[in-house]
């Protein structure tokens, strides 16, 4: 059986080995990195093209955030967006060409669309009969990009943007969309409350 | 030694922020991956460095550590951190890239040294470490094979919590712990002989 002084002895060492390990860890730390080229960076971006899946975000959201349990991603994505398209707030039949203000619970909706080779932008949907007078947006060179506040009321609202007077363009940074059953995508906005849920505002 | 309060909270908020850039990008903002290449292009390129010891070979594999996981993006679990994920996608990449050139990963041929619970030199470590420069821990690190020397880079060097590590060499979390352990006790063994 060791003895006192060897148990002593075995317990030193351990404590010195500890700190030799520690030091060890301690200069790791303090290792110099090599520095990447300058070009790295451009080289990496300029080969990416943009994605555009806001389906895909969608479902990549739903997954980050919700447990899913036994369910999958894209069934809880899919019951989300049903959800979401299937939501209707009291009243919402009465308001369903989007006009007035009823009850007063409209709300103030900025729409964006960064566009700097158009000459002119107006915006078209259900809450304005798909008619684009009355729906100039201003161009804000600050920001470049073409801006229009609107108030509407509760309740689902598809729109699109105008260009020119002849181009139908759907709205880039929108969040959830539509298929408007000729072949094209109308931007969804659901205003809840006061709260609009959609990726342009 | 796991990471002091304040680095967890560090390590919380930006992970956050790197799930709200992930969103940012797969909406269509292709610039916001700028971010991220700027963040760890460095940690890469280090490994890149370090398992080819070739600055061409290194700047490529690290492009296409970038480009993959751009391409892969969606897969990524926002509730995890990017920099293990991205890693472990530039380790796959630099293994299959040796073993495409046939050439034998950096302490391969190595004595593997098989450091045991009872292994325990003191004294003549102390002088050593206390006139050490890290440069020379660095060269000894390069002499080790690379699962023990990229677990040591990655815990100590880039401070990643063990789970990180793990995350990041596609191990065990208890592998990890074992591999790290060996690795020092692997690293003190190669400066003193």
């Amino acid at each position: 059986m060791p003895s006192k002084k060897m148990r002593t002895d075995t317990m030193r060492n351990g404590q010195d080995v500890d700190k030799d390990l520690a030091r060890l860890a301690a200069a790791l730390t303090e290792m110099e990195d090599l520095q990447p080229p300058d070009y790295l960076l451009g080289e990496v971006m300029k080969h990416l093209c943009p994605k555009d899946r806001p389906l895909r975000r969608l479902v990549w959201r739903a997954r980050t955030l919700v447990s899913l349990g036994r369910l999958s991603a894209a069934a809880v994505a899919g019951g989300l967006i049903v959800f979401l398209l299937l939501w209707s707030g009291p009243g919402e039949h009465t308001r369903r060409s989007g006009l007035g203000g009823g009850e007063g619970t409209e709300v103030s909706v900025l729409f964006r669309l960064p566009l700097p080779r158009a000459s002119r932008v107006q915006i078209i949907g259900s809450f304005n009969g798909w008619n684009p007078r009355g729906y100039d947006m201003r161009w804000e060179a600050t920001r470049q990009e073409w801006t229009l506040r609107v108030r509407l009321p509760r309740g689902r609202h598809e729109y699109a943007f105008l260009v020119d007077g002849r181009s139908v363009v759907t709205d880039p940074q929108a969040f959830l969309y539509r298929e408007d059953g000729f072949g094209h995508r109308n931007a969804l906005l659901i205003i809840n409350g006061g709260k609009s849920h959609d990726g342009s505002v | 030694m796991d990471a002091a309060p304040g680095k967890q909270a560090i390590g919380f908020m930006k992970r956050w922020d790197e799930q709200a850039i992930v969103g940012e990008i797969l909406a269509g903002d292709v610039n916001a991956y700028a971010i991220l290449v700027k963040r760890y292009q460095t940690p890469i390129f280090n490994l890149m460095m370090r398992m080819t010891r070739s600055q061409e070979d290194a700047c490529d594999l690290t492009q296409d550590t970038f480009l993959r996981a751009y391409e892969k993006l969606e897969r990524f679990n926002g509730r995890h951190a990017f920099f293990p994920w991205l890693y472990s996608i530039g380790l796959n990449l630099v293994r299959d890239h040796l073993r495409r050139k046939k050439v034998r990963e950096a302490g391969n041929d190595r004595l593997r040294f098989s450091a045991t619970a009872g292994d325990q030199t003191p004294g003549p470590l102390d002088a050593l470490v206390n006139t050490l420069e890290a440069r020379r821990v660095r060269a000894a690190a390069m002499e080790l094979p690379w699962e023990y020397r990229e677990a040591l880079v990655l815990r100590f060097h880039e401070g990643l919590p063990v789970k990180q590590v793990a995350s990041a060499l596609g191990i065990s979390e208890s592998g990890a712990k074992m591999r790290i352990h060996r690795a020092l006790r692997a690293l003190k063994k190669q400066l003193v002989a």
